[in-house]
């Protein structure tokens, strides 16, 4: 706007220059341009002076003018040249914001970008971490499940011992009119008796016979431990022993007197004393040891002590057997 | 050889030696009995009393009692002694040692 401004302005000087050259051409006498000498004639116009001089201002005005519209040229050209300038270095300025706008946008895309990858770890992790949690919930909840089944199952069997019980005091409550009435009462009566019968009958047909068998099985089998009870104690039965001593009575021996002991020799002699003279190598028989004698060896202790003392006793008093 | 062919005679010593204390006026406080024979053949019936005698461990071991055992189990020694135990013993291998008198 301002470099058209200018240039209507030039315009506009230059024409009002060139009418006012025409306007001066008619006047002047001289075409050659050299103005007359006013005081050759002896005297100067004053008119031409003033127009001389009007001439000579509008010239040096042209001149001026002329001056200015090539200064407002260069100045044109110069803002020309400025403003191309101005205008580069705008496209320039305008390049470098543009380029650092592109370089924010592009940091902000580059940020943008990696908070998005940002957020899809994070979503990553939130999602794991929801199936983490929707596994655990879903475990307790099948354990909740499973305890909430044993309780269900659990109180099914309370229920059924409930219904059960019902059901038996529901029975009772039943069969008991059934009995309350006299008609029930005497049947009831009569199948008692028929069984009452029926069990007899049984124990006649089958276990009375039985009985005596029984009896004489038992009898047996008790004299039969006694038997048994009597070998194993190994006593001789006290009435068999009696009469044993009852039969050699008939036969008593005189009292001896042995070293001024008064000696009944018939316990001993009726009841032979057997000695190893007597018995020579006769076999042992467990039976035959009815007073428990522990048969030892010579040399173990104390009875080696005992044997010595004894020997040596009746070694001194001369009674030992050579 | 071995002690049990005297297995019999002991027996009988046995089943007489309570008999014979309890005439005496002696309580038969008797343990075990005990039959052995030495190297030189010769055979012995240890009866072992109880320790309960020695409240009255004289009369035990008074010589008419040894006197009367002796005699009634025909003449075989009989010893009663108070060293390592209190017991009779009675030789069973000796027989008519104590001749009866004429």
């Amino acid at each position: 706007m301002n470099k058209s401004n200018q240039r209507i302005l030039s315009f506009l000087i230059l024409t009002v220059l060139a009418l006012m050259l025409g306007g001066c051409t008619d006047t002047l006498p001289n075409p050659s341009g050299i103005a007359p000498n006013p005081g050759s004639n002896g005297s100067v116009d004053p008119n031409y002076a003033y127009s001389q001089a009007t001439i000579d201002a509008g010239q040096r005005q042209l001149l001026d003018l002329s001056i200015m519209a090539t200064q407002n040229k260069q100045n044109m050209d110069q803002a020309e040249d400025a403003a191309a300038l101005s205008t580069l270095e705008y496209e320039q300025r305008r390049k470098l914001e543009l380029d650092f706008q592109s370089t924010l946008v592009s940091q902000n895309i580059a940020m943008a970008a990696a908070t998005q990858e940002f957020f899809v770890q994070q979503t990553a992790v939130a999602m794991q971490a929801i199936a983490e949690v929707e596994s655990h919930a879903a475990t307790i909840t099948q354990l909740a499940i499973q305890a909430n089944a044993t309780q269900t199952a659990q109180a099914q069997l309370v229920l059924d011992a409930r219904v059960q019980q019902t059901a038996q005091a529901v029975a009772a409550l039943t069969a008991y009119p059934l009995t309350a009435t006299p008609l029930a009462a005497t049947e009831a009566a009569l199948l008692l008796q028929q069984y009452d019968r029926e069990q007899q009958a049984f124990l006649d047909r089958l276990v009375v016979p039985l009985l005596p068998y029984a009896a004489a099985i038992i009898l047996l089998l008790f004299i039969g431990l006694v038997v048994i009870a009597n070998r194993r104690t190994a006593r001789p039965i006290p009435w068999l022993y009696r009469l044993r001593e009852g039969r050699g009575r008939g036969q008593i021996q005189p009292t001896r007197i042995i070293e001024g002991v008064e000696v009944n020799p018939d316990r001993l002699e009726n009841e032979p004393f057997q000695s190893e003279q007597i018995l020579p190598n006769s076999p042992h028989l467990p039976d035959e040891n009815p007073a428990k004698i522990e048969i030892v060896n010579a040399t173990e202790i104390p009875i080696a002590h005992w044997v010595y003392e004894v020997e040596s006793r009746l070694n001194a008093e001369g009674r030992l057997p050579l | 050889m071995s002690a049990n062919r005297y297995l019999p005679a002991g027996s009988k010593v046995a089943q007489l030696f309570p008999d014979i204390l309890r005439e005496q006026g002696l309580d038969p406080l008797v343990n075990r009995f005990v039959l052995t024979e030495t190297e030189r053949g010769n055979a012995w019936l240890f009866v072992v009393m109880d320790e309960r005698i020695l409240e009255s461990i004289e009369s035990y071991a008074a010589e008419s009692v040894i006197s009367r055992l002796t005699i009634a189990l025909q003449g075989h020694p009989v010893l009663f002694s108070n060293s390592h135990g209190l017991y009779y013993a009675v030789l069973l291998s000796s027989s008519n040692l104590l001749k009866p008198p004429d």
